[in-house]
């Protein structure tokens, strides 16, 4: 009996020996077009697939590739794959903006996103906007990345160039590529591509024994940044979601990322254009939002805030990011407008920032005058009550003054963790026994 | 009152009469002086000096030959006892390799997280003091994301489990390409370990290992370890598919050690009932732990840890404060921190009794305890050996006691004693090529490196396999190579070690507001565990099971405090497909094959805590499972049968006795769990069936049918099935088939040399369920079947 039909019986799937061929073949015959029928109906769902005009007899043969996403065949020494190519001209609008407009970009502003030195003695144009679409989000060696999505800035516009393997076959082919393409190119840009798209070419790379050529480059992953930029604006922070809220970008009829997968198995089976230009598009609008958002990243750390879409919120949340660049210079110059500013929550958190600015840098007039200020506006100030606490107990060594104000931000009652409480009471009774003694000794 | 010795306890106990009468032997093991040999001219200098200033100035002679093959790149495996000095002869040379080839890298697998940990001590000690550049690192899933980067890259020596290099480490290869592109030694400890279905598994993940290896161009050496069986060689070679030398020889010195098995005695002679094994346990840890005597309690089950933890708790927190750790239960469902714990507290002694299952049976370094205490036979002669062994490991006199319950397999091994100290007659068995396990391997070495064509993986037609998967849309074909082509990982659809992936979890509804997860079972215990109804156990507290509700894969319990536990009772129709082999007969058929099972669990026990009384039965209503296996069976034509002086009933009695002692003798020359393995008793046709109900046993016709009993004779040929208990099977029935005669054999010694009067749960089973002439009957069978 053979190997299959001893499974089957394992499994309880259904089969009868002999027969087993015809009726294996008549199923995968019949499994194929309930395929094309599902892939009809949700083609025709999505607006991406009415601006296709499908040609009446297209069920049963597929749509060429080539018909539906500019691009072409190419070649190189390990083999084919499809390379598709488009430009975005400086006119062309993506969300609020112009792409003539994203640049030139502050590589200065771009070194501090990516906490990369390097990047400033790079140029904007020889940045290398990176994303890929895989087989799947799970990791490992077996996924793959099936669509290699670049895009860099040249003359005037955004260029687009997506590497895309029709088969498992071409890979290696399209990883060439991507080499060939890296030329010129001295940085990446991508969106959590250090921890997913880099990292799974890295794999791919290996596994098609070639050497990697984007492990050395400079990356700026703008994730981190952005987390660190928009999450007081955002809960939601996939790109997506940045998109809408801080580019004005709306996508319409776009693939859900989940579905791309499957779009590709579907296509390895049907070799249907139809299948992967939503895939396309998808990833194209993905590359230029990456350019868009490493602009606008860029634009929030404005030094003068004077921009009129900074809100006071991004000016302390950019401020908040230099202090975590080590630059503090240029978190100063951002956070002293924002205390006098009108929206006291912003305001006091400038405060409290700059002030430990100051504390860290022996300022210590201006650090008290503004824990003085923050407990005029408000007396249950805990964090200003411990500072100006600390500072009388350590520099000033007004033992009685510190024990006081600790007292008093132990009457924050309503404010206190346990831990607070915790802290207080040791602070207190180290305070207490200092007076002690100090009084023992007079 | 002075504190005893354990050479006074002794000398107290075998002056004792009662405790006397029920000693089956005691074997004083001498000491033996160690066979030495100079440490090869190769040797590292500051690796000699590491190991002389720990007192090891030359070599045994097992490790001086270990070493020496390995250094000739030749893959060995070692059989030699606890405390022979084993892990030196893989530290030597992979630390000999790393200092005269820094890029050298090692992997070593234990079978668990804990031993891994423990070996992990051990070479970190030896490199700390070589003052060498070498980083060895332990790989699990407790590891830390942000240390794996540094352990992919840096690590010289990778300690792991399978289950991590199945799903950890071999999916995400590319990441270790620093390790398997310098990988020149892989270190299988434990080596018995690997047998059943785990075995099965193992071999595959090693399969994977070798074909990722290739990738990177290595073939790496291995240096195998394992408990004496009776096929370390074979068991070796099948698991590694390369050939593999075999050191049996220890040149290690033995510690004195006495080895005393002891059989509770008889309480009903007409039931045969003997006392529970965890009364003299109970009372001898307790005196034991009360001298200072460092005791380690195995058990056989979870249930037992934690009835005899409880115990022991009750006894030491009368006299002690509520230090809860001086006698501590231990075992795999423990958090890690509560684990490490309890070993720190073994080795300084803070901690003076524990009770455990075979968790710390392995080579966990808990320091040297002075008596092991084995609650029942641990299942394998290794096993016994193995927790003996966790006494005296370097100490000079140490007690090994082995309590008997009144199962057929510790009744044997105690009442034949110079079964148990003479040559070892277990065998480790594998089926890599089970289609089920060869299947989930071959989707996982797809996702890990696609296939080639004219690739070979595991003894099937793999190309027909590889085509097969892709017509379940999981692989692609491309030209000559099969890509994996999900979006799934195919590792995590396979768990190693259990039959079924999937899990129940175990959820404590007492408080209303607050459901928590208390525990996991695997599937199939799942059945028997936590059905409606039944009482189980966590840490010494019982929870009562509302509601199993196998859709959600959730058992719903709150606690309880009720005076029993539960067991379950399950019923089983076998149907045979197809033979394999048949033995040369004249009238009994002997056959091995493929047969269909279809089981059911029906109902449960509730017993009585001390006591082991029934107190009543309950009713389970739980979906039939149908599962296609490998068997092993015989026949007895029911004219032979018809010339017994026996009525049909109690040749029915008889064949179910003769069929409880083989099959756990089965089990026994398997070193398998008595669930890896399953009997029935009905006819090839799978038409007719026995069916034992509460207290009565009848020939049925269909499964789910109840009490519509047929008496018919006429139309059944008794046959006895003994069967794996994992769909494909798993290698045991071909050999039970072959070593047929020594199963008769045994099972007539068993029977005959039991005292009952007419059955117990020693050799036929308890009277009460196997009915008052089973046992005789089961005599004249076998003699029928002897002849």
């Amino acid at each position: 009996m053979s190997v299959i039909s001893r499974l089957k019986r394992l499994t309880g799937e259904k089969s009868i020996d002999g027969g087993a061929t015809r009726t294996g073949d008549g199923s995968r015959a019949e499994e194929i077009r309930a395929l094309r029928e599902r892939i009809d109906a949700v083609l025709s769902r999505r607006p991406e697939g009415r601006k296709v005009e499908a040609p009446p007899s297209a069920r049963g043969r597929g749509v060429p590739l080539g018909d539906l996403i500019p691009g072409e065949e190419t070649t190189n020494e390990a083999g084919a794959f499809f390379c598709a190519y488009r430009v975005a001209g400086g006119s062309s609008r993506h969300g609020e903006r112009c792409i003539r407009d994203l640049t030139p970009l502050d590589m200065g502003r771009l070194a501090i996103l990516a906490n990369d030195p390097v990047l400033r003695g790079l140029d904007y144009r020889q940045a290398l906007f990176l994303d890929t679409e895989t087989t799947g989000l799970a990791g490992g060696t077996g996924t793959v990345a099936f669509l290699i999505g670049l895009g860099w800035f040249e003359g005037g516009g955004f260029v687009t160039r997506q590497l895309f393997a029709r088969d498992y076959a071409e890979e290696k082919a399209a990883l060439l590529g991507l080499q060939g393409l890296l030329r010129g190119r001295q940085f990446l840009v991508s969106f959590n591509g250090k921890a997913f798209d880099a990292n799974l070419l890295a794999a791919r790379f290996i596994m098609n024994r070639l050497p990697d050529p984007l492990i050395d480059l400079p990356h700026l992953d703008l994730l981190h940044p952005a987390r660190r930029l928009l999450s007081h604006r955002l809960g939601d922070r996939r790109l997506g979601a940045l998109e809408a809220a801080v580019l004005g970008f709306e996508r319409e009829g776009d693939i859900p990322g989940s579905e791309i997968p499957q779009r590709y198995f579907d296509w390895l089976r049907l070799r249907d254009g139809r299948l992967m230009a939503d895939v396309f598009e998808h990833n194209r609008l993905d590359i230029l939002s990456l350019a868009a958002l490493a602009a606008r990243l860029a634009e929030l750390l404005d030094p003068d805030g004077e921009n009129a879409r900074c809100q006071p919120g991004d000016r302390l949340a950019a401020a908040r990011l230099f202090l975590a660049r080590a630059c503090p210079y240029d978190a100063v110059r951002r956070l002293v407008p924002l205390i006098g500013g009108s929206c006291p929550e912003t305001a006091r958190e400038a405060g409290r920032e700059l002030s430990l600015v100051y504390k860290r840098s022996d300022q210590w007039p201006a650090a008290v005058a503004i824990w003085e200020e923050m407990v005029r506006r408000d007396g249950e100030d805990l964090f200003a009550l411990v500072e100006l606490a600390k500072w009388c107990e350590h520099r000033r060594r007004d033992i009685a003054q510190a024990l006081a104000l600790t007292m008093r931000a132990c009457a924050c009652a309503g404010r206190l963790s346990p831990d607070d409480r915790a802290d207080l009471s040791r602070r207190r009774e180290r305070l207490e026994r200092k007076l002690a003694s100090r009084t023992a000794v007079k | 009152m002075a504190k005893l010795t354990l050479q006074e306890w002794l000398m107290r106990a075998e002056g004792d009469r009662r405790f006397m009468e029920n000693v089956r032997a005691i074997r004083r093991i001498p000491t033996r002086p160690g066979d030495f040999s100079g440490y090869p001219a190769w040797v590292h200098p500051s690796l000699k000096n590491v190991l002389a200033a720990r007192g090891i100035s030359q070599l045994y002679s097992h490790q001086a030959k270990a070493v020496d093959l390995v250094r000739k790149g030749l893959s060995v495996v070692l059989v030699t006892p606890t405390a022979s000095g084993k892990t030196l002869c893989y530290n030597l040379p992979v630390l000999q390799k790393i200092l005269e080839e820094p890029e050298t890298r090692a992997l070593y697998l234990f079978p668990t997280k804990a031993l891994a940990q423990d070996q992990m001590h051990e070479v970190h000690g030896l490199i700390g003091e070589l003052k060498a550049d070498i980083k060895t690192y332990t790989y699990d899933g407790d590891t830390p994301d942000d240390a794996r980067q540094a352990i992919r890259r840096q690590g010289h020596v990778v300690v792991t489990n399978p289950d991590m290099l199945h799903a950890g480490i071999l999916p995400h290869h590319t990441k270790w390409q620093k390790l398997f592109a310098n990988l020149q030694y892989v270190v299988i400890d434990e080596l018995h370990v690997y047998r059943g279905v785990f075995g099965s598994h193992v071999t595959n993940v090693l399969r994977r290992l070798v074909r990722i290896c290739r990738f990177y161009g290595r073939d790496p050496v291995f240096v195998c370890c394992s408990a004496t069986v009776a096929n370390p060689q074979e068991h070796a070679e099948r698991l590694l598919e390369r050939p593999v030398t075999l050191i049996a020889e220890s040149g290690a010195p033995t510690a004195a050690k006495t080895f005393i098995l002891y059989n509770p005695p008889i309480v009903n002679r007409e039931l045969g009932i003997r006392q529970s094994a965890l009364t003299p346990v109970r009372k001898m840890a307790a005196e034991l732990i009360e001298n200072d005597v460092q005791t380690i309690v195995f058990a056989t089950s979870r249930l037992n840890v934690e009835v005899l933890t409880k115990y022991l708790k009750d006894r030491f927190a009368k006299g002690k404060s509520v230090d809860t750790q001086f006698v501590t239960g231990y075992r795999g469902g423990y958090l890690p921190n509560l684990r490490r714990q309890i070993e720190a507290g073994l080795r300084r002694r803070e901690v003076m009794g524990v009770v455990t299952t075979n968790a710390l049976e392995l080579g966990i370094d808990i320091g040297d305890l002075e008596a092991a205490i084995l609650c029942g036979y641990p299942g394998s002669i290794a096993s016994t050996w193995q927790q003996a062994g966790r006494a005296g490991r370097r100490t000079g006199q140490s007690l090994a006691l082995l309590i008997a319950r009144s199962s057929p397999l510790d009744q044997f091994i105690v009442e034949n004693p110079d079964y148990f100290f003479s040559r070892s007659p277990e065998f480790c068995r594998v089926n890599p090529d089970n289609l089920l396990i060869l299947l989930h391997h071959i989707k996982s070495a797809a996702f890990e490196l696609p296939f080639e064509k004219g690739e070979r993986f595991g003894g099937e037609n793999l190309e027909e396999l590889l085509d097969y998967l892709e017509g379940k849309g999981v692989l692609h074909r491309a030209g000559a190579r099969w890509h994996w082509s999900a979006e799934s990982y195919p590792a995590d659809e396979v768990s190693l070690r259990s039959v079924n992936p999937e899990n129940v979890v175990i959820v404590d509804t007492t408080d209303a507001g607050n459901h928590r997860v208390i525990a996991e079972v695997d599937w199939d215990s799942a059945f028997t565990a936590v059905h409606d109804d039944a009482i189980y156990m966590v840490e010494s507290q019982q929870y009562h099971v509302n509601k199993l509700d196998l859709e959600r894969k959730t058992a719903y319990v709150r606690k309880v405090e009720v005076d029993y536990f539960t067991d379950a009772m399950t019923f089983t129709n076998v149907r045979v497909i197809d033979a394999f082999a048949k033995r040369p007969g004249r009238e009994i058929i002997v056959e091995h094959g493929e047969v269909q099972v279809v089981s059911k669990v029906v109902g449960f026990k509730k017993i009585k805590f001390y006591t082991s009384e029934n107190l009543g039965y309950g009713d389970v209503n739980l979906p039939e499972k149908d599962m296609h296996t490998t068997s092993y069976w015989f026949t007895i034509p029911r004219d032979r049968l018809a010339g017994l002086s026996y009525n049909q009933a109690e040749i029915i009695d008889g064949l179910a006795g003769l069929a409880y002692s083989l099959h756990h003798l089965a089990a026994m020359i398997l070193m398998a769990d008595l669930h890896d393995i399953d009997r029935a008793i009905g006819d090839k046709s799978g038409e007719w069936f026995v069916r034992k109900d509460r207290n009565w046993r009848t020939i049925t016709t269909s499964p789910s049918g109840k009490g519509e009993s047929t008496p018919a004779t006429d139309a059944f040929d008794p046959t006895i099935f003994l069967f794996d208990a994992y769909p494909g099977g798993i290698g045991f029935s071909d050999l039970l088939f072959e070593r047929h005669d020594v199963l008769l054999n045994s099972a007539r010694q068993l029977i005959r040399g039991c005292p009952c009067q007419c059955g117990c749960p020693s050799c036929v089973g308890p009277t009460l369920e196997v009915g008052p002439r089973a046992k005789e009957a089961a005599l004249a069978i076998l003699s029928l079947l002897q002849e």
